[in-house]
């Protein structure tokens, strides 16, 4: 056997030494790259080579040749990569939940002396206090005032019920469109990692960068994801893929005509089918906008509609200090739209707060009108305005409860999750510092082998025959 | 576990913003003084606390009410008062005229001088007080009473009986006036007998209008009796809601409220625990293998 097959093998020696450095030295400078997963070196030793009756020639047993850095790999865990994009979903979802939540709180403003709560017993009590004085026309204004008060109250935190609807609405076409760019860079990824790996090349870097983009889509919808035997990864929602290999299915918004014209999510193929999202950011965007606010749009409404119809009944059955009958208190038939009655604002003398005419001192059906106020007329009689109004704020503080509780559980989840992907995926200095020296000492040591082939060869040369 | 430097620093920065939120939640609810400033602080609390303000501003206007009743009441107690003073005039008149060896002259002085104190009970009985006939049930805007006739024979009401009140939360509103024509009427026919009979110079029937007087002033006393009885009622039930308004608020804080001791431990407390994670932060990853290669 050959003295330089020594030099070969310590060549592959000092080869792979510098491949392992090169990779360590490319671990620590991405220590701090989002998404980053670290990669190791794959080593294999060379076998000898056997046959052609070389084996034992000469009774010489033959070594093998050296080693062979085989591979670069990422250490990887798919498993912790499905549970993070799982609790991702979910985590993303409560915390845009809670957003939604925390918007409501601030458009109902309770609990404070300006709130609705507030105004109601306002209104109620200025009939009261109108009693001890019918026929000053300056306390029938005041009357007049502080429903009008009310009724603009009613009005503006309608009007921000609506506003935030179309806010959220806006918030889904942006989603979609940050979906459809992350889903057309993973079908470029796709192609690429496929590509390189055909060529045995080393894609660690794309595939982490694909890795991160689906941790990102994951945070806005709900997905899961398959790879098949060359790379290529297919991305499914809940219905169908929207990415296969290098091609995209982009979502797209639609005007609902059954949803008062805001935008429905559908596949932007021919088939225009509805997007089911169950979770992420989009998720619950569409469930604040279609489920959340609605609800709190309908309460308030039904609470305006029935103070229209009872306060309105009962003044229509009074006398004003005209003698004026049969005039409706309120305008409107939403919380949108409830006013105060504009004859009523220009002529508080025709509120009607007798119960006969021509008695300017009788103020029974002002009383009739207070006693609205203790009378079960909500939830199927069971409930007064008042108890209504306070049951659906206190439903919106639950909801924010709850979606608060939840966002802090599945941030806890996802952080005990990406720590475990960090603990396996993270790169460690310590870790890399050592096996810096490690691989320093292998290739200082083949080096040495080098020196060494080099003086055998120097003594079998040059020294070989000669005497003395 | 294998641990990184990006686990270590990743954890500290999350504890660290853990506990600044604690903190920032306590310095919050310390400058607000409240417990609750939004309904899921504590959506049960929110609901009882809206309950208090809604009481409370209730009550408030119950003593509203009741003022105007009292200041109402006050009014018909001075008007019965001047009534019942001068019914005891026209009473002395009354005997003095009754007695015979009074000249028809005299009795002439008597007549002009019953015949103002009927002016003045008509004008009591159409005391306007902050805008309201006092004595015209609920046609507050009439002036109830007038004289008929000249000389005058008969007066003729305009009122009703109906009556006027203010709500008080619980039972029946409060009544804030009297029956004008029962409280003032009798006063006013006898008047106008009484003025008439002197005019006539009629000694006999004079001194049958004493009796008429003597009953005339009873009813107004007793009609006053009756305001001034209310009157303390009103004062009653003025010390009930406020000692209930005072307990209302009293709840009403402890439900809504921060509990200023127990935050101010709390907020110690947490600013102890984030100086002491800063601190661990400073030193965490502070070394590593590289301090001690060469």
């Amino acid at each position: 056997m050959a003295l330089s097959v020594g030099l070969d093998t310590a060549l592959t020696g000092l080869r792979a030494a510098q491949t392992a450095t090169d990779v360590v030295s490319h671990n620590i400078a991405n220590a701090n790259t989002d998404g980053f997963t670290r990669q190791v070196v794959d080593f294999q030793a060379i076998p000898a080579v056997q046959g052609w009756g070389l084996s034992n020639a000469f009774g010489v047993p033959r070594p093998g040749l050296g080693v062979d850095a085989s591979d670069i790999r990422r250490l990887r865990d798919a498993f912790l990569d499905f549970q993070y994009r799982d609790a991702n979903s979910q985590s993303s979802m409560y915390q845009r939940m809670v957003d939604a939540f925390d918007k409501l709180q601030v458009v109902f403003n309770e609990p404070t002396d300006g709130g609705l709560n507030a105004q109601i017993a306002q209104f109620f009590s200025s009939f009261r206090d109108v009693a001890s004085q019918p026929e000053s026309v300056a306390a029938r204004a005041s009357v007049v005032q502080n429903a009008a008060n009310m009724t603009s109250e009613v009005n503006r935190v309608a009007q921000q019920l609506v506003d935030l609807r179309k806010e959220l609405d806006q918030q889904v076409s942006l989603k979609v469109q940050q979906i459809n760019t992350i889903t057309s860079q993973v079908a470029d990824l796709n192609q690429q990692i496929v590509a390189t790996e055909l060529q045995n090349g080393n894609a660690s870097d794309l595939r982490d960068r694909r890795d991160l983009l689906v941790d990102q889509l994951s945070g806005l919808v709900p997905l899961h994801t398959t790879e098949d035997a060359k790379g290529s990864l297919t991305i499914y929602t809940q219905d169908r893929a929207i990415v296969d290999g290098a091609a995209v299915i982009k979502l797209t918004t639609v005007p609902d005509g059954a949803n008062s014209g805001l935008q429905k999510v559908v596949y932007d193929d021919q088939s225009q089918q509805p997007v089911t999202v169950g979770g992420g950011e989009l998720g619950a965007l569409l469930a604040a906008r279609d489920q959340v606010v609605p609800q709190q749009q309908q309460a308030l409404d039904a609470l305006a509609q029935q103070l229209i119809t009872s306060v309105n009944a009962a003044h229509q059955a009074g006398y004003g200090l005209d003698n004026s009958t049969g005039l409706d208190f309120f305008v409107g038939n939403s919380a949108l739209t409830i006013g105060v009655s504009g004859t009523l604002l220009q002529s508080p003398e025709k509120l009607a707060l007798s119960s006969q005419p021509n008695e300017p001192g009788n103020s029974d059906n002002a009383s009739a009108i207070v006693g609205l106020q203790s009378q079960p007329l909500m939830s199927g009689g069971t409930a007064t305005l008042e108890d209504f109004y306070r049951t659906l704020v206190a439903t919106l503080g639950v909801g924010a409860q709850k979606a608060q509780a939840q966002s802090q559980n599945q941030q806890l989840v996802l952080q005990g999750i990406e720590q475990q992907r960090q603990g396996g995926s993270g790169v460690s200095l310590d870790e890399e510092s050592t096996n810096l020296i490690r691989f320093q000492r292998a290739y200082e040591a083949s080096a040495r082998v080098v020196t060494v082939v080099d003086g055998m060869l120097d003594t079998l040369i040059n020294r070989t025959g000669v005497l003395g | 576990m294998r641990i990184t430097d990006r686990v270590m620093l990743d954890r500290v920065n999350a504890n660290l913003q853990a506990n600044l939120e604690r903190l920032s939640d306590l310095q919050q609810q310390l400058s607000g003084g409240k417990r609750i400033r939004r309904p899921s602080d504590d959506p049960a609390d929110t609901v009882t606390a809206l309950r208090y303000r809604s009481q409370l501003a209730l009550n408030a206007q119950y003593e509203r009410g009741l003022d105007a009743a009292r200041v109402r009441l006050g009014a018909t107690d001075t008007a019965l008062g001047q009534l019942g003073d001068l019914l005891q005039r026209a009473h002395e008149l009354a005997v003095q005229g009754g007695t015979v060896t009074v000249g028809p002259a005299e009795m002439q002085d008597l007549a002009a001088e019953v015949g103002q104190l009927l002016n003045g009970a008509v004008t009591l009985g159409n005391t306007n007080f902050a805008g309201q006939y006092i004595f015209a049930g609920t046609k507050t805007l009439t002036s109830p009473f007038a004289l008929s006739g000249a000389p005058p024979t008969a007066y003729t009401f305009v009122g009703n009986s109906s009556q006027t009140a203010v709500d008080i939360g619980a039972g029946a509103p409060f009544p804030t006036n009297v029956d004008g024509n029962a409280a003032c009427g009798p006063a006013l026919s006898v008047l106008i007998k009484l003025r008439n009979d002197l005019a006539a110079g009629d000694h006999v029937a004079v001194g049958s209008d004493v009796s008429s007087l003597q009953t005339a002033l009873d009813t107004t006393l007793q009609v006053r009796g009756d305001v001034g009885a209310r009157m303390n009622r009103v004062q009653a039930l003025q010390s009930e809601i406020g000692q209930s308004q005072a307990y209302l608020q009293q709840l009403d804080a402890q439900t809504e409220d921060l509990d200023i001791a127990d935050a101010v431990v709390k907020l110690t407390s947490q600013q102890a625990v984030y100086e002491a994670a800063l601190r661990v932060a400073a030193r965490a990853s502070q070394s590593s293998l590289l301090d001690f290669l060469r």
